[in-house]
């Protein structure tokens, strides 16, 4: 009757609001370090099988399955989409970004976080922490009393230093990176960190530019994945299909009305 | 008497129901793979068609009137959406009229358009409420330690290679929800031959145009056969308070 297709269209709008709000904040991290767009994924409701008044056709047996009324949609999940963002080359010495494949991982005190932002900084004891303060892991101390202007971070994650009025480097440590079968499956905390899921897999370790990792750019960020025009179409395709099952609602209502209306 | 009215009700009633079956199209504009559903409308025999009585009397003025109409199947359309590139591994299109076979923990064989995959701790492909595995031609979950490459014939690099099936009557398929279908063993199929994309997706064949006129083409057929009900009610109404008064 026409009073199913009033929820069914209502599970609709309520399917594209969440579909914007997935979409906004794609958009309002256009500009954020390292972030990966989302993508709202949905599926079909169950349906109800309708009797037919006539089980058999002229031919003899029911040639199809029937009439099946679906009951509307749903959000299932929502994914990350690991594309490569843009790079923006900075004069930070501690500004690093993954070329390809991988995560820096976090020290999150009681469980380890992955991340792309690598808008690295130094806390007050020589640690390198990452933006939001969480400690790199494995640890790599920077004597505060080194000119930060000659650190280097080679492609392959070795840190060195070279102290002024002398011509040795000093090796600090090395940046490992990490990577997932299934990135998409990794959990988003917020604050840019990632941590293991079972559908992500568990992590694996290496140097960056080996076995499938990629390579570190010292001196660049990786700009976020959100495309802003993809962002704005998609957003104009959501709210038309929020208006399209709005019009439906309309047209039950209409049709309500004109039974309403016989006597 | 009055089997007209009957006749405009259910021609009213199955333009309710064609809107039920459209609301749930728009509600599913975005759900990828998702297969649109038609409505096929038959026209009802007349009962005096099927009544010998009346057949040897040969009225043949009832048999012509008919009994109304009733919808008869909604069948899904095959016509492939618009494929959406996403670089996701774990994401795939099928380019023709196929359907990836995936099974649930009892092993009971489904149907789906939609590629969208995720990973279970043991290294299948699962769809992404986890509760289905993506089966390989040999009735196994397809597994994979890395993530998976897959080629255009549906072929991965470790051998194994993707169950995909073409339906010859897909109107035989039952939909089921989480954008599965099932198929009745009588179903005649064959091996799909077309192309398999990865880090492709397939969105949702509804047209929203299409829809939206069918919509209102549904509203408007709804109201004239509803105006017919009335009209039909004002003649019984004069025939019962003017017929056969006395003239003054």
């Amino acid at each position: 009757m026409a009073i199913q297709a009033l929820s069914t269209a209502a599970s609709g709008m309520r399917g594209q609001q969440r579909n914007v709000d997935v979409i906004a904040n794609n958009i309002a991290n256009v500009n954020a370090t390292g972030y990966k767009r989302s993508r709202a994924n949905f599926e079909d409701l169950f349906y109800r099988q309708v009797q037919r008044p006539t089980l058999t056709t002229p031919g003899g047996a029911a040639s199809t399955t029937g009439v099946q009324i679906g009951l509307g949609t749903r959000l299932v999940s929502v994914q990350k989409v690991f594309e490569q963002g843009g790079f923006d080359v900075t004069d930070n010495p501690l500004d690093v970004a993954i070329e390809g494949d991988g995560f820096f991982r976090l020290n999150l005190g009681d469980r380890l976080g992955y991340t792309r932002d690598g808008a690295l900084q130094v806390d007050q004891e020589g640690f390198v922490v990452s933006s939001d303060g969480f400690r790199l892991d494995p640890p790599i101390n920077i004597p505060i009393e080194s000119i930060q202007q000659s650190i280097f971070i080679s492609r392959d994650g070795r840190v060195t230093i070279r102290n002024s009025g002398q011509a040795q480097e000093q090796e600090l440590g090395e940046i490992q990176i990490f990577r997932f079968v299934n990135p998409a499956g990794l959990e988003a905390v917020g604050d840019n960190i990632y941590t293991e899921t079972d559908a992500s897999g568990p992590e694996i370790a290496g140097d960056p530019g080996s076995d499938g990792l990629g390579q570190l750019r010292h001196r660049a960020l990786e700009l976020s994945n959100v495309d802003i025009v993809r962002e704005m179409v998609d957003l104009i395709k959501a709210q038309r299909a929020y208006e399209v099952n709005a019009k439906s609602i309309e047209t039950s209502d209409e049709m309500l009305q004109t039974a309403n209306r016989l006597r | 008497m009055l089997s007209g009215l009957y006749t405009s009700a259910a021609g009213a009633m199955i333009q309710t129901q064609r809107h039920d079956v459209i609301s749930h199209n728009l509600a599913n504009v975005e759900t990828s793979g998702y297969r649109k559903a038609f409505t096929v409308f038959r026209h009802r025999e007349a009962e005096a068609a099927t009544d010998r009585q009346s057949q040897s009397n040969g009225n043949s003025l009832l048999e012509r009137i008919g009994g109304g109409v009733f919808l008869d199947a909604t069948p899904p359309s095959v016509h492939v959406g618009e494929l959406q590139s996403t670089g996701n591994p774990y994401d795939l299109a099928l380019v023709e009229d196929g359907w990836l076979t995936v099974s649930d923990s009892k092993g009971n064989l489904f149907y789906t358009r939609s590629g969208a995959f995720t990973r279970s701790q043991a290294g299948e492909m699962v769809t992404l409420n986890g509760r289905y595995k993506l089966m390989n031609d040999t009735g196994q979950p397809v597994t994979s330690s890395e993530a998976p490459k897959i080629g255009a014939h549906g072929q991965l690099d470790n051998g194994q290679r993707l169950q995909i099936v073409h339906f010859e009557q897909p109107d035989q398929l039952k939909r089921l929800g989480d954008n599965l279908f099932s198929a009745p063993p009588q179903a005649e199929s064959q091996p799909y031959s077309g192309e398999v994309l990865q880090g492709v997706i397939e969105t949702s064949n509804v047209e929203s145009v299409t829809e939206m006129v069918a919509m209102i083409e549904a509203l408007r057929a709804y109201e004239s056969n509803m105006e017919a009900v009335r009209s039909q009610n004002a003649l019984a109404e004069k025939v019962v308070s003017q017929l056969g008064r006395q003239p003054s």
